[in-house]
């Protein structure tokens, strides 16, 4: 069973990345946060066990409060990236900023860039990598 | 007809180059600066010629106290200069005598070197009237040079000002620089933000219309009318994009850096291979280094454009569907080459092809920005885009870019 972790605070994605998971992988556990300060505290209190730590993080960049980017730059006061895997970290976003996905691709923690809104498909393929891992 | 001067010393005074003739032109006396000139005068025919008054006087008493009211000019025959005393003759009163009252004739300087007199020797009056022309010359030269001064001063003036005003002008010119790079920047952030906020609703529209057939049983009827609303849906998404590359590329500096256009073209095809809902083959040529110093959003967009058309515009009556790319690199220039075996360009078409808003072909949805935006960009980018194409059998876009930029 999988333990899936959503940061967003567009409820409409939220809503929608949600049900897409729950329809393609009803065993799936998906937690969600509409405030980037909650699902950091979330997150942070979740490392301390690796039950209790997602498999799978979907981060939206533009937020208010802190952003994606500074959301994952507290993260990494507190840990290291052998704290974070096996967990992998999604960027979602409808940015077209080439700033953002250049970001991603460079920030360590993060493990790919998806343009919003997440498809069928593009959820497929995460998962059967996450077979592999 | 004059009296003699009953004074030796005073005529010497006043005429140091005088001499006086007897009756048979024979020297009886010489001006003190005469004798320093030749001091063996003996016969006057024989130590002077006559320059003037000229043809018609004789070496005779009589004939040249005839001319006594004309100038003469005299060439002294035994100097070492060709001295000239210049001068009338004056009949002394009651005697058989001539007196030639005269002066050397100076022209310039270097005559009155010659004669290697001094100033001394002359008359005071011709010292005093030379003196006097010297300074009025030296006066008038004064004169020149102050009014040169006065005119030089003025255009010293003006060029301070003009100088002033040109480096008021090039400030200006900063202020408005910084000013309208500010704006810029600005416009960009408030591009970006409004697409983000154009696109975030659209795209959760079309995150539910793709969730609607995952989550619930719809008929056939009910499928066809979610994909026309995504496909509208995707048409507003891709003019928004295209909007904002316009605005991007008519608005920012070149960004450089260094990249692999091979792994551009490949992450190209990726894309284009996982949203295309028919096959296409793709193959990549390359000869030549294909890393390139460019901006690297710009050629993105570019080929983005220049590829996603030639899949976008297939042959329906084709069998298979094929996009070339080649890249070759030479002489500071990469040239990418796009080929397909798509509809290709109407004759008609191809003079508009890159022009906004122009499109070829009602068959496909398009917004008429794409080729506009590609020209645009490969003139930012100092390079060229050229087309080729068959009607029914195919195109081929040729951009040839620089390598590198020169700082």
């Amino acid at each position: 069973m999988k333990k899936i972790l959503i940061i967003d605070d567009d409820e409409i994605f939220e809503f929608i990345t949600r049900e897409l998971i729950a329809e393609l992988y009803p065993d799936a556990e998906v937690v969600s946060h509409l405030s980037s300060t909650e699902g950091l505290q979330y997150l942070k209190d979740s490392m301390a066990s690796s039950d209790a730590k997602p498999d799978l993080l979907f981060l939206d960049i533009r937020m208010p409060e802190m952003d994606g980017f500074e959301l994952l730059d507290e993260l990494a006061q507190s840990f290291q990236i052998s704290d974070i895997t096996p967990m992998r970290i999604f960027m979602l976003t409808s940015s077209l900023d080439a700033n953002d996905n250049r970001k991603s691709v460079e920030n360590p923690f993060v493990s790919g860039f998806i343009s919003k809104p997440l498809e069928p498909e593009q959820l497929k393929e995460i998962f059967e990598q996450e077979k592999t891992v | 007809m004059i009296k003699r001067l009953s004074d030796p010393a005073l005529l010497d005074l006043l005429f140091p180059f005088h001499f006086i003739l007897n009756e048979q032109l024979g020297f009886i006396q010489l001006g003190s600066s005469l004798q320093k000139l030749n001091s063996k005068l003996q016969v006057f025919e024989e130590d002077f010629d006559l320059v003037r008054p000229g043809l018609g006087i004789q070496y005779t008493f009589d004939s040249i106290n005839s001319y006594s009211d004309q100038v003469f000019i005299l060439r002294l025959k035994k100097s070492a200069a060709a001295i000239l005393l210049k001068g009338q003759f004056v009949r002394i009163a009651d005697e058989k005598k001539l007196l030639f009252v005269g002066s050397p004739w100076i022209t310039n300087e270097t005559v009155f070197e010659k004669t290697r007199l001094r100033i001394r020797d002359f008359a005071l009056h011709d010292s005093l009237v030379d003196l006097l022309q010297h300074v009025k010359v030296q006066q008038m030269a004064v004169e020149d040079v102050n009014e040169m001064n006065q005119v030089l001063i003025q255009k010293n003036e003006q060029l301070v000002a003009l100088n002033r005003e040109m480096r008021d002008a090039r400030e200006d010119l900063e202020i408005k620089n910084t000013e309208l790079s500010k704006i810029n920047t600005e416009l960009d952030k408030f591009v970006y933000s409004i697409s983000h906020d154009l696109r975030s609703p659209l795209l959760s529209i079309k995150g539910i219309i793709q969730l609607i057939p995952v989550k619930e049983k719809i008929s056939g009827g009910a499928a066809k009318y979610l994909q026309m609303a995504e496909k509208s849906v995707n048409r507003l998404d891709q003019t928004i994009q295209e909007i904002l590359d316009y605005s991007r590329n008519a608005r920012l500096d070149l960004k450089l850096s260094s990249f692999s256009l091979v792994q551009m073209i490949e992450g190209i095809f990726a894309d284009l291979r996982y949203a295309n809902e028919y096959p296409v083959s793709f193959s990549l040529e390359v000869s030549g280094s294909t890393k390139i110093q460019s901006d690297k959003y710009r050629m993105d967009t570019l080929l983005k454009n220049v590829i996603g058309n030639a899949v976008k515009y297939r042959n329906p009556d084709s069998l298979e569907h094929w996009v070339k790319v080649s890249v070759s690199s030479r002489n500071n220039q990469h040239i990418i080459r796009v080929s397909d075996n798509g509809t290709g360009i109407t004759e008609k078409s191809m003079p508009k092809i890159f022009d906004m808003f122009y499109r070829g072909s009602s068959s496909v949805s398009g917004t008429g920005l794409g080729l506009y935006i590609c020209k645009e960009i490969v003139v930012r980018l100092e390079g060229t885009i050229e087309v080729e194409s068959v009607y029914g059998v195919g195109s081929s876009f040729t951009i040839t870019v620089p390598s590198a930029y020169q700082e």
